[in-house]
């Protein structure tokens, strides 16, 4: 296999690579959807003449009551399909990882190539995955400490929450840079194909270099991904899938799935990115110094 | 001491049962009187008033006050002894009914931090010219460990049509704020805090009794003339309109006076940093304090209030004060906040509230307000009858969120409306009719029972009782109420008797099986079919002799015959509208009286009947079940729910790794 240049490596070469993510997402989101939704079926609402869209009507009657009558069985439901969600997390990483590894390559993959070589990379990649997961749990608990010993004088509410809004912007910000680091060193394992160790010392690098580019470089696609979201949120409520109409419930869909694809491209976006900033630093480090 | 009152407890449980089937089985047979023809009271009759100095000391959290009490014998029978309410020692220590188990603590369920307690030095009866508190019964009766219920015998009786004066000195010592009173650092809020005369009855008894951690208050009306004594730089929020006291105030300190006429309680609250708003609305000058950086809060609260002044008016006759106080207490003190009093109402939350989309503060503020009118004005006795006062209040919160803000009162967002009205239906279909909404405050198993029944079961009760008989209708049975029970403490007959005035004998019972008997209703639909109605297959005996038709040449069938069968469970018999859905797409509403405990439908039509619906809407917010409701021949399934679960799925999925 031949890694792509530094400026080869874009999220447009593997359009094909998205589409199978979002397909996986797609299917693994059904199969954990399926059992909720045959729940709610199970409790007779389609029996209804408005169907299911009683659930989403003004004043929410009839979802407060299911919520009310069966929010012990949708618990059990979720413990139940827990094991599989995580199951859905670690695929998810692979596909993270196969995605890395679509991008960093010259030639057209196989499928068997690049599942095996997904497989050989996952070990470490999960490693870090839960490194970087630990860490960020850690700042969050050092975070809650810190907010609890903020003075809150009576006569000074808007200081008080400005203050613990500070430090809950300090935890987002070192949460952000330890998954941006993350990223950096996945796609040096993948960029480098070099031990965990090696990896986590490119990365380092690359931090020390380009701080911004590598701690929060992911925070513009983010952005794109939750103003997408929220955007979509409006379009549904005016789509209003309580009224009748079988469109109004594919519209909301389409919509939907065009938003989970977004996702995905805007984490292949940020993959390309990362990788090309990884390509280029060791380039860097490997030229003579003129 | 424990067993005893456990032994107590349980008599007058049984008691209790047979008292509420007794005043249930009174009620049902109360002549249909016609309420509205009662004349409404201008003022009520004056039987507790106070005159006060009180004042405070912000540094030992100190209340030090003297004054007169004057009690006027209203009834007809002749007085041997008072009865005081001492609130302020239900957190003296945790041997007080409020604070020992199995309570624990109160409505708020916090302790508080500080002990705080009430010391009457002096109780002097002018007219006997005799000392009355060496006499007194230091603990509540039949409790040796509580002292907020104390018995004072006088040395002579008081007659019929006479008055007594009593000169009282009394010390306070507020706890660090707990149960709506207290202090945190120099914010002072002081409610329950006089020794307070308990109800006087007509049969001249006194509606005493100790401080309960579910119970709130009942008193007799009076005037109020209270001067306050705080510390210089304080803004001050009190019941009645306060002015600068005519006497000159001590070196750094603030003097004022309170004034309040026809009312039957009076708080205040003093703290330095408070930020005023005003405004006029109508004839009632209403303030609003907020802590600093409240301003957005300060708006909505005065916006709020504009609405609810105008809303509640109309329904429930016009507020007749001319001030009404909003206090919105600091975050730290929240305990403080959610509570009435005459003319002083408190709130609460922190300052970005309105900033997070929820209608908090709008709900908060338009709830205490509405009691300005059930506890308030009509003086609802909130310890024996909680419903008359929260229950029916929640209901007219729900209703007037709904008129202002629509099925979107309580969230709006990701394609979902929830409505006050629905969460409340929820909470209250979560407890069902576990005990009777018309109780005392101290029987409900737990404040969460009392919660749900009183605040969400009655105001669901109403609900459907607006969406069954009519909002015209009902709308008309409370204004009659309102204007009965203005100054008059009014009691479960009169709403009865309002219901029936109205809405005709059937909601009246209805109303009194709910409240006194622990009636539900569960409507469901079963065995929904339907068959052709002309098959000719077969062979038939005619007069032409035997024929045999094979079904091949049978044509096909012109009508259908539907049929289904809708039941009734529990004992509220509510008319409602059945929907019959049909293949053609067709819909039929038929209305069914709810007397009969099942009903059969029966149908001819063109096209097959698929499904049946009871209570579409819904209107009958009691259905102990809306989930069985239906019933269908074909079924939807659940694909807008598979869609809003699968995209919540997918973007777990998406979010959920770093």
């Amino acid at each position: 296999m031949n890694a792509l240049g530094p400026s080869e490596i874009s999220a447009r070469r593997r359009p094909f690579a998205m589409l199978a993510i979002a397909g996986f997402r797609l299917f693994a989101g059904f199969c954990l959807a399926l059992p909720f939704s045959s729940l709610v079926a199970s409790t007779g609402i389609g029996t209804r003449a408005e169907g299911d869209r009683a659930l989403f009507e003004g004043g929410g009657y009839l979802l407060l009551e299911l919520l009310r009558l069966h929010a012990g069985e949708l618990v059990a439901t979720a413990r139940g399909l827990m094991p599989l969600f995580l199951l859905g997390l670690v695929l998810t990483c692979a596909c993270n990882v196969a995605l890395l590894i679509a991008l960093n390559v010259r030639e057209r993959l196989t499928s068997r190539e690049w599942l095996a070589l997904t497989w050989v990379r996952l070990p470490a990649q999960l490693g870090v995955v839960a490194g970087a997961a630990l860490a960020q749990l850690l700042i969050v608990f050092a975070g809650s400490i810190a907010l609890g010993v903020i003075p809150e004088p009576l006569a000074k509410p808007v200081a008080t929450t400005l203050a613990q809004i500070a430090v809950l912007v300090l935890l987002a910000v070192l949460a952000g840079a330890v998954g941006g680091f993350a990223d950096v060193t996945k796609a040096s394992l993948v960029r480098h194909e070099a031990p965990l160790g090696q990896s986590l010392a490119r990365a380092w690098s690359c931090v020390r270099s380009r701080p911004i580019s590598a701690c929060f470089g992911w925070v513009p696609y983010a952005a794109s991904f939750v103003v997408a979201a929220l955007g979509v949120a409006k379009l549904t409520d005016v789509v209003d899938v309580s009224r009748a109409g079988a469109w109004r419930l594919a519209a909301v869909f389409v919509v939907h799935q065009l938003v989970v694809l977004l996702s995905v491209a805007c984490r292949t976006a940020w993959s390309a990115r990362v990788l090309r900033l990884v390509a280029t630093e060791t380039h860097r480090a490997q030229s003579p110094v003129l | 001491m424990r067993c005893e009152s456990s032994t107590r407890c349980s008599t007058s449980a049984s008691s209790r049962s047979a008292r509420l089937a007794l005043a249930a089985a009174a009620l049902a047979c109360l002549p249909a009187r016609a309420l509205a023809a009662e004349p409404v009271l201008e003022h009520p009759r004056h039987v507790a008033s106070y005159t006060l100095s009180a004042r405070l000391d912000a540094a030992e959290h100190r209340v030090t006050a003297r004054g007169q009490i004057t009690l006027f014998n209203y009834t007809e029978h002749a007085l041997g002894e008072l009865y005081f309410h001492l609130y302020m020692n239900a957190f003296k220590n945790d041997e007080s009914l409020f604070l020992r188990s199995p309570f624990g603590a109160g409505r708020s369920g916090q302790h508080g931090g500080k002990w705080g307690y009430i010391d009457v030095k002096r109780l002097y009866a002018r007219e006997a010219a005799s000392e009355l508190w060496p006499n007194r019964s230091p603990k509540s009766p039949g409790d040796d460990d509580d002292e907020t219920d104390v018995r004072v015998p006088l040395p002579s009786p008081l007659g019929p049509g006479q008055s007594l004066t009593l000169d009282v000195e009394f010390e306070v010592k507020l706890p660090q704020v707990v149960e709506r009173t207290g202090y945190v650092d120099d914010y002072h809020f002081v409610a329950q805090w006089f020794p307070k005369l308990a109800r006087l009855m007509p049969d001249g008894s006194f509606n005493h009794f100790a401080f309960h951690p579910q119970s709130e208050f009942a008193a007799d009306f009076g005037a109020y003339d209270v001067t306050l004594d705080v510390p210089a730089g304080d803004v001050v929020g009190a019941t009645g309109q306060c002015g600068n006291a005519p006497a000159p105030a001590p070196a750094g300190r603030r003097l004022l006076r309170c004034l309040a006429d026809d009312v039957h309680d009076f708080a205040w609250t003093s703290w330095s940093s408070f930020q005023e708003r005003r405004e006029r609305v109508g004839a009632v000058d209403v303030r609003v304090l907020v802590p600093p950086g409240h301003e957005r809060n300060a708006q909505i609260e005065l916006d709020t209030v504009r609405f609810g002044l105008q809303h509640f008016g109309a329904r429930f006759g016009q507020y007749p004060y001319p001030t009404l106080t909003v206090v919105h207490p600091p975050e730290a003190a929240g305990d403080s906040g959610g509570m009435e009093y005459p003319t002083l109402i408190t709130t609460g939350g922190p300052w970005y509230t309105p900033y997070s989309g929820a209608r908090a503060i709008e709900a908060v503020t338009i709830h205490e307000l509405g009691h300005q009118w059930f506890y308030g004005l009509f003086a609802s006795d909130e310890h024996r009858y909680p419903f008359l006062d929260e229950g029916l209040n929640s209901y007219a919160e729900h209703s007037a969120l709904r008129a202002r803000y629509g099925e979107a009162s309580a969230f709006s967002g990701f394609g979902l409306q929830i409505s006050n009205e629905a969460l409340s239906r929820a909470i209250a279909a979560a407890r069902g009719a576990d005990e009777p909404i018309a109780q005392g405050a101290g029987d409900f198993f737990s404040f969460r029972s009392l919660g749900a029944i009183v605040y969400s079961r009655t105001a669901s009760l109403l609900s459907t009782f607006e969406r069954v008989y009519g909002k015209p209708n009902l709308d008309l049975a409370l204004h009659d109420y309102a204007n009965f029970a203005r100054f008059r403490a009014p009691e479960p007959a009169q709403l009865l008797e309002a219901v029936r005035g109205r809405l005709g004998d059937d909601a009246a019972r209805n109303l009194s099986r709910a409240l006194f008997e622990r009636a539900s209703v569960d409507y469901l639909v079963r065995d929904v079919q339907s068959t052709e109605s002309d098959p000719h297959a077969g062979v038939f005996d005619e007069k032409s002799g035997r024929r045999t038709i094979p079904r091949s040449e049978v044509r096909p069938a012109a009508r259908y015959v539907g049929r289904a069968v809708v039941l009734r469970h529990g004992s509220l018999e509510l008319p409602v509208q059945i929907e019959l859905r049909f293949a053609d797409g067709r819909r039929e509403l038929r209305d069914w009286n709810g007397q009969d405990a099942r009903y059969v439908v029966n149908c001819v039509s063109t096209s097959p009947l698929v499904g049946v619906t009871i209570d579409p809407e819904p209107r009958v917010l009691l259905d102990d079940d809306l989930t069985n409701n239906a019933a269908s021949r074909d079924d939807q399934g659940a694909p807008r729910s598979l869609e809003r679960i699968l995209y919540a799925v997918e973007l777990l999925l998406g979010g959920g790794l770093p």
